[in-house]
């Protein structure tokens, strides 16, 4: 069969669903004989040995792909983010990859993606053949709020890319200022959902009931978004130099931050299925991380777990997993065998099941 | 006529070749330039950034939303005017900006899209064609990843876009009518 694979939008360093792609698709064309890969449009960001089909994007928030389809037919249009617009009669079969559905769970902070969620990813759900969930939480919330039958959705777990980048043998690359420091480790994310406000007062909690600990927590991503953080910190005076903003940093540094920290820590609301608790785990590291909804799923019992909405509850798990070492290292025991649960190998293995159920 | 000319491929080569990526030196160039400020203030500093690196001597106009106005008039110190805008961009935004700044002088126009050939992006080639009515006018989109392109026939160009929509939504209709009478 020859499979046309609509990515996400390009990106200058590749994130979070460019990441999936990328992960899946290495895996699929190094695993999948019988099937033919194709982009659809030009997806050089992505550095896959993958021909193209040139597509015109974006027609109100939906590729348009009927004309595309006629000039170069395929058997099955798997989106992996993008909603689009495929007439029932084209003989194609349509997959639609969906990662969360976080602005219409949140409508008050994400207003700006409320209708492009509950219209036309609404729409290309309805119309797709199978949707594929990256976690059972994402299934149950396509089931809630787009009214789609359970059969309809296969969940296929995120993986692990680049690989090479979460090797026994990558270290990374040191940052000098933070050698000699111990630190609980943050990645950031964007939006309030992330919860950056509720992990700065846990912590900040913490070092108030521990005055002698010289941990630091340790954040990395855009800085700016740390608005909320900053404020609170500008509220406790001292206890704020305990926090670290790096900015962003590159894959080696990030690896070697996982790394070096004493533990990782995660407190989103809400996750569609929490890549960087994996890439945690997956080096072996002591995590804390949220208790609700897919978090559950990638930490299973290799994470000491909080409620996001409690910060008594983010703070004694800090607490403990860093005063109790026996803990940490039974965390840090059990962590990369949870980690090995997930592959962009089997994601591509169970992928080309679903692909082979389209075969006629 | 060779026949590809008439293909899909066709069509899509001729619509991209309306652009060409360029670098912000082609600033250099450039006395004044109409601005279609992004949301992301962060990331429309930084492009100004580069524009100034490149011309210190350029005079700007920018046009952005109202709330984010406020934000870059504080920014810019009355450097360079901002001209506010509600909702939507759409060629009456060339009359609003005509009775609130002096565009005489004005030599280019840029805006910020995802991708450069962008079927959302209607509005902005329709100001930008009104704007070229008026003044010979330089058109630049500058996408995701701080890729700066150049558009040479907006005509064309916006010709391209409209008869790709309508093959598309010519056989969405016949496809439409197919499968009725297939239920029928």
């Amino acid at each position: 069969m020859k499979i046309g694979v609509l990515s996400m939008y390009k990106e200058r360093e590749i994130t979070g669903i460019n990441k999936v792609t990328m992960g899946l698709m290495e895996e699929l064309l190094k695993l999948d004989r019988e099937n033919d890969y194709v982009f659809l449009g030009k997806t050089d960001w992505l550095p896959l040995d993958m021909d193209y089909i040139p597509v015109l994007p974006d027609a109100g928030g939906s590729v348009l792909l009927n004309y595309a389809m006629l000039a170069h037919p395929l058997d099955i249009v798997h989106s992996h983010y993008r909603p689009f617009e495929l007439s029932e009669g084209i003989p194609c079969a349509k997959i639609l990859t969906i990662h969360d559905l976080i602005p219409l769970i949140y409508p008050k902070w994400y207003g700006n993606q409320f209708e492009y969620f509950d219209v036309s990813i609404r729409r290309c759900a309805k119309e797709a053949d199978k949707i594929i969930a990256v976690s059972e939480c994402t299934k149950r919330d396509i089931i809630e709020y787009y009214d789609i039958m359970p059969e309809k959705i296969d969940v296929v777990y995120n993986g692990l890319s680049p690989t090479k980048l979460f090797a026994d043998d990558a270290k990374g690359e040191s940052m000098p200022e933070l050698e000699n420091t111990d630190f609980i480790f943050s990645v950031s994310g964007l939006g309030p959902h992330k919860n950056q406000g509720g992990l700065a007062e846990a912590f900040l909690l913490y070092k108030r009931r521990h005055p002698e600990s010289k941990v630091k927590l340790v954040l990395t991503g855009p800085v700016r978004k740390y608005e909320v953080v900053k404020e609170i910190l500008a509220k406790n005076g001292e206890a704020a130099e305990n926090v670290v903003f790096t900015g962003f940093v590159s894959d080696a540094q990030l690896i070697w931050l996982y790394r070096k920290a004493l533990a990782f820590i995660y407190v989103s609301y809400y996750e569609g299925f929490g890549l960087p608790i994996l890439e945690a785990l997956s080096v072996g590291k002591a995590v804390i991380c949220a208790n609700s909804a897919s978090m559950p799923e990638v930490g299973g019992d290799a994470v000491a777990y909080c409620d996001p909405h409690e910060v008594e509850t983010i703070e004694a798990a800090i607490d403990r997993v860093v005063s109790d070492e026996l803990y940490r290292k039974s965390l840090e025991e059990r962590a990369v065998e949870q980690a090995s649960r997930f592959s962009y190998k089997r994601a591509a293995g169970e992928m080309m099941q679903i692909y082979g159920t389209f075969q006629n | 006529m060779e026949r590809t000319e008439f293909t899909y491929d066709g069509l899509c080569s001729m619509i991209e070749e309306c652009l060409t990526p360029v670098s912000y030196e082609v600033f250099q160039q450039r006395r004044k330039l109409l601005v279609i400020a992004i949301s992301e203030e962060v990331r429309f500093r930084k492009s100004v950034q580069k524009i100034e690196e490149c011309n210190p001597n350029i005079e700007l106009i920018i046009v952005a939303q109202m709330e984010l106005k406020k934000v870059l008039d504080e920014i810019y110190n009355g450097r360079y005017q901002v001209v506010g805008w509600s909702g939507k961009y759409m060629v009456e935004l060339v009359d609003k900006i005509k009775s609130e700044a002096d565009i005489s002088r004005t030599d280019g126009f840029l805006y910020f899209t995802q991708h450069p050939v962008n079927l959302r992006d209607k509005n902005m080639i329709s100001i930008a064609k009104r704007l070229q009515k008026e003044a010979d006018i330089r058109v630049y989109s500058d996408t995701v990843g701080y890729e700066l392109y150049e558009y040479h026939n907006l005509s064309l160009y916006s010709q391209g876009i409209k008869v790709y929509e309508e093959i598309n939504r010519f056989i969405s209709l016949q496809f439409k009518n197919v499968t009725r009478e297939g239920r029928a």
